[in-house]
């Protein structure tokens, strides 16, 4: 248990009080590759100055105005190549930061919030600029595919949640996953995970091909499921999720529609 | 013979007049009086008269080059011939219009036996128009000139028949009537009725090909009146005789019916009519009504009314449609039998479907099936459908009943507890033949088994018991079922039974041999011991769940045994089943020395006796470490035996009183814990068992195809599988998925539905 709570941690605990720390020096400043290693020196943990663990991820995040709800700590960690929950290295950061030309507070915000926008709310990319406060061109990319793009996004979230020696993700952290990788987009989500959370007895762990399928069922089925087919492919999983769903007996609803 | 001698016969010159009017003295005479009888001479006289004319040369002058005279010539003569054919049906229609029925009929018979021996005669007479003016005339296309036997018919039947049938078919009529009265029951002149119709049959001509049968004027004039008739006639009588008659007798009386129309055809209707006059008969006795016997067959079925049964079977073949709500009928019964036969044995046990008894519900089942097996065969000739039938009822009640439940897995373990009880010693079969022909009908039941994994697992442990405990009625039997199940199923379902008995064989041997070397290097083997050994993956077998403390006084017999068998076989480990050993122990502390029969348990409690009288129940789990409540469950057991006093609680006394009537005194006993324990602890190995195979299935299957859609890659595990039992569609799915995350499999990118084999 204690291994999920920290897992859970970047999005799912309240954000810090402001007030805890001054804000870090040289905050809206333009990229400099002495800069970042500055910013990243000011979040390093303690014990371990090559590394920004759980508690600098999160002072970072709040004092970037990034919110640790939704996610967007996800996509900053994305964007890193992050390989652990709630850690950044100092290779991941400098490689990070070099490319996307950020060494500010106000760039790293910007970079998670235009990314957010695009992939996960599903809005029309931003118009091109003259100057921009980052390096932007690996956006215009994502703009090209979003799609595709935001499979990246999600295929990385799964190794990235996932234990290094598990083949699955728990459960409970999967569907804090989907709740703010897909709802957003994918309003039958939220009744999937309801589903599911009230069901963690009997679905324990997710494994890559529930992970992807998920995705799959999301992108190609009919939100009232009027298209989805039992007999097909899908997860076992998927197959109750929808019988639940249109099986008025199965909801154990006492009132019956005539 | 005189008439015809009246005129002189006409010269070889004579002309038509001449020549006809001697030729019409003879065609009269073979016409009309040929019972008078007509010389050969006279015959001679009137052949070569048609002869001389048709060859005489008089008008060869008008011919041209290729035609010979009788060509030409011929043409007067046929139409005198014709001619004198319509005047000598005159008087003929005129007697007939005042003849009805029976009398018109013999007076048309016998006319048309005079007629057409007359019209043979003419025909030879003639032969010579025949053989070239007539055929002439129908090689260059005139059809309508026939050979003179072929006029006269066509005259008959222009001239005569045509007339008589013109307003009302006086004949048809009268034949029909005939019929009618014979359908009736009254006796009538076949023979008469035959020579009519097949008058009728004579008298169709194909013009084209003369040779060539044709029944128009039979399918006119009889053949479709007749049908009607029928039709009519049996509609009437159908209605209502089944008015005032049951079912049964109804099925008789169109048994007996179509019997008799069969009959009909044969006597005097031609063979052609046969075809649709059944069509018909099928038609109205049995189409128009099977709504009727389909409805009825319940009640046979119900009153066991096996040649009703069989008549309905018979005639409702005949159309293509009557069979399939019998069979659909028939299922229902057969599934409603089994049913009832069961739950009747449910509501007449007092325990409920919990308590019932093996035997009595092998035996209720198979009753419903013998009964309803030989009705397939008995009435249904054993007709395929049927089979079908009774083989898809069957399966049903097997397996879903009031003893079942909603269980799937109860008939498999009631039937596997009934051949146990079978192959034990204490059977009560008589003959060898009885055993065997029990465990043949245990294997009818079984081939209905649709979860076969699940009998299987029972028998396995069925058969452990019966074989460490040594009570197998006889090794033929066993092996006799066990290849029963290996027809049925195949090597695989019999193979870990068969190495059970190879490891039955192989333990004797050990026993021997290690007896036989105690024997060389000891002589303390006071204790007489046998062993089995038993392999790990072959016998649904478990060790104890608890440590067990080996008494003192087997230690020494234990380290040997251990030596020995490590010395024959170095790198095997033993596991001692003590939960599965029993023991004989011989008291000494009694006037009378008893045998005492124990369980390793109960052996391990008395023992702690020979150094104490008197015993607490913490004391004596001390000193063995069987668990309290197992303990507690040996200890009542000698209690109840009286070997042990319990007057305080949980302190037990060894009895120095100790009487039985036998020497031997049995303790072994079940105890109840193991039996209800048994039950679930099979049906967790079936369920975990199940998964392998299908996940064991899926691999195979995927390893042969390399990809496969996922609909077809369930159906094949199904299909694979249903011999065994009959797995669900999640459990399929589960398999797939527990396989996709170990990477046996993995989905084809670009069709999810897709599933590629990994290797």
């Amino acid at each position: 248990a204690s291994t999920t709570t920290t897992i859970n941690e970047p999005f799912s605990m309240p954000a810090a009080p402001a007030t805890a720390h001054s804000p870090p020096p040289g905050a809206n400043d333009p990229y400099s590759p002495a800069r970042s290693q500055a910013l990243f020196n000011f979040y390093a943990d303690d014990d371990d100055s090559s590394v920004i663990g759980p508690e600098g991820y999160e002072r970072l995040c709040t004092d970037a105005k990034i919110p640790l709800e939704g996610a967007a700590p996800l996509i900053l960690a994305w964007q890193f190549g992050a390989k652990e929950m709630g850690r950044v290295t100092k290779d991941e950061w400098r490689k990070g930061t070099e490319s996307l030309k950020i060494s500010s507070l106000y760039a790293f915000s910007l970079v998670v919030r235009d990314l957010e926008s695009l992939l996960i709310f599903g809005n029309a990319p931003e118009k091109k600029a003259k100057k921009e406060a980052y390096n932007k061109s690996a956006y215009w990319k994502y703009c090209e595919d979003k799609k595709a793009s935001f499979r990246k996004l999600y295929t990385f979230c799964f190794v990235f949640a996932k234990p290094e020696q598990s083949r699955n993700i728990e459960m409970e952290t999967a569907t804090a996953l989907w709740s703010v990788l897909l709802v957003p987009q994918y309003p039958v989500m939220s009744e999937v995970v309801e589903f599911i959370n009230e069901r963690l007895t009997e679905y324990k762990a997710a494994n890559r091909d529930l992970w992807s399928m998920m995705l799959e069922f999301c992108e190609t089925v009919d939100p009232n499921l009027s298209d989805y087919e039992s007999d097909g492919a899908w997860p076992t999983l998927l197959d109750n999720f929808v019988l639940w769903k249109k099986g008025p007996a199965a909801t154990g609803d006492t009132s019956t529609t005539d | 013979m005189a008439s015809a001698s009246t005129r002189p016969m006409p010269a070889r010159s004579a002309d038509l007049d001449e020549t006809w009017a001697f030729l019409n003295d003879g065609v009269d005479l073979i016409m009309t009086r040929l019972e008078t009888g007509l010389s050969f001479p006279a015959y001679t006289n009137l052949y070569t008269t048609v002869y001389n004319y048709c060859t005489s040369t008089r008008m060869s002058g008008k011919m041209d080059g290729n035609r010979t005279g009788a060509n030409l010539v011929g043409s007067d003569l046929y139409s005198k011939l014709s001619a004198y054919f319509v005047e000598h049906f005159k008087p003929m229609i005129q007697k007939c219009d005042s003849l009805q029925d029976i009398d018109l009929l013999r007076y048309y018979a016998a006319g048309w036996d005079r007629y057409t021996t007359g019209a043979n005669f003419l025909n030879r007479l003639f032969t010579y128009l025949n053989r070239y003016w007539v055929k002439r005339e129908r090689d260059e296309g005139k059809k309508t000139v026939y050979p003179i036997y072929t006029l006269a018919l066509s005259q008959w039947r222009d001239v005569f028949f045509r007339q008589i049938q013109k307003d009302d078919r006086k004949l048809t009529t009268a034949v029909l009537r005939l019929i009618t009265q014979q359908r009736n029951g009254e006796s009538i002149d076949q023979g008469l009725v035959k020579k009519v119709v097949d008058s009728f049959v004579s008298l169709g001509l194909d013009n084209a090909d003369l040779n060539k049968e044709c029944l128009d004027v039979y399918k006119e004039h009889l053949e479709l009146p007749f049908l009607e008739a029928t039709e009519d006639y049996y509609k009437k009588e159908a209605d209502s005789f089944l008015a005032t008659n049951s079912v049964s007798d109804y099925l008789k009386k169109v048994e007996e019916r179509l019997r008799e129309e069969e009959d009909r055809v044969e006597r005097y209707l031609n063979t052609k009519t046969r075809k649709e006059l059944i069509n018909k008969c099928d038609d109205v006795l049995i189409r128009y009504h099977s709504d009727l016997m389909w409805d009825s067959f319940q009640n046979l079925l119900d009153f066991d009314k096996d040649e009703d049964l069989q008549r309905m079977y018979a005639l409702l073949a005949r159309i293509p449609e009557g069979l399939e709500p019998l069979r659909k009928r028939f299922e229902i019964h057969v599934k409603k039998a089994g049913l009832t036969a069961v739950s009747k044995l449910v509501e007449a046990g007092d325990g409920g479907a919990d308590s019932i008894d093996a035997k009595a519900y092998v035996d209720a089942l198979l009753e419903a099936h013998r009964k309803n097996s030989e009705i397939v065969a008995r009435s249904f000739k054993g007709e395929a459908g049927f089979a079908a039938s009774l083989d898809k009822a069957c399966r049903e009640f097997v397996n879903r009943n009031a003893a079942t439940g909603s269980s799937s897995t109860k008939s498999s373990e009631l039937i596997a507890k009934h051949a146990d009880m079978l192959l034990r010693k204490n059977n009560k079969m008589a003959e060898e033949g009885d055993l065997e022909a029990a465990l043949n009908r245990v294997m009818i039941l079984f081939k209905y088994l649709e979860d076969k994994d699940v009998f299987q697992t029972f028998y396995t442990t069925k058969l452990s018991k019966r074989l460490i405990h040594g009570v197998s009625a006889s090794d033929e039997s066993e092996a006799s079922m066990i290849s029963k199940l290996k027809e049925a199923c195949g090597f695989e379902y019999t193979n870990k039974l068969q190495r059970m008995f190879t490891d039955m064989s192989l333990s004797k041997d050990l026993t021997d041999s290690f007896k036989e070397r105690m024997a060389q290097n000891h002589d303390d083997m006071d204790i007489t011991f046998s062993i089995m050994v038993l392999g790990t993956n072959f016998w649904p077998l478990n060790p104890p769940p608890h440590e067990f403390v080996i008494p003192i006084e087997i230690v020494p017999t234990y380290d040997r045994f251990q030596k020995y068998y490590q010395t024959k076989h170095s790198g095997r480990k033993l596991t001692w089943l003590w939960n599965y050993s029993k023991n004989e122990l011989r008291t000494n502390y009694l006037n009378q020395k008893y045998i005492l029969m124990t369980s390793s348990y109960q052996m391990a409690v008395l023992l702690q006796y020979n150094r104490n009288d008197t015993m607490s129940l913490n004391e004596l789990v001390t000193a063995t470490s069987i668990t309290k409540d197992i303990m507690t469950q040996v200890l009542a057991l000698l209690v109840k035996a009286k070997i042990l006093i319990n007057e305080e609680r949980e302190q037990y006394d060894l009895n120095p009183n100790f009487k039985s009537k036998k020497i031997r005194v049995n303790l072994n006993l079940p105890i109840k814990a193991d039996v209800k324990a048994e039950s679930a602890d099979v049906l967790k190995a079936v369920d975990e068992d199940r998964k392998y195979v299908i996940q064991a299935t899926i691999v195979r299957i995927m390893k042969a195809r390399k990809t496969m859609k996922n609909q077809g890659l369930i159906q094949e595990v199904i299909s694979q599988i249903s011999q065994r039992f009959a797995p669900k569609i999640p459990d399929i799915k589960k398999a797939i998925e527990t396989l996709l995350e170990k990477e046996y499999i993995e989905r084809v990118d670009g069709s999810k539905d897709t599933f590629a084999y990994v290797a």
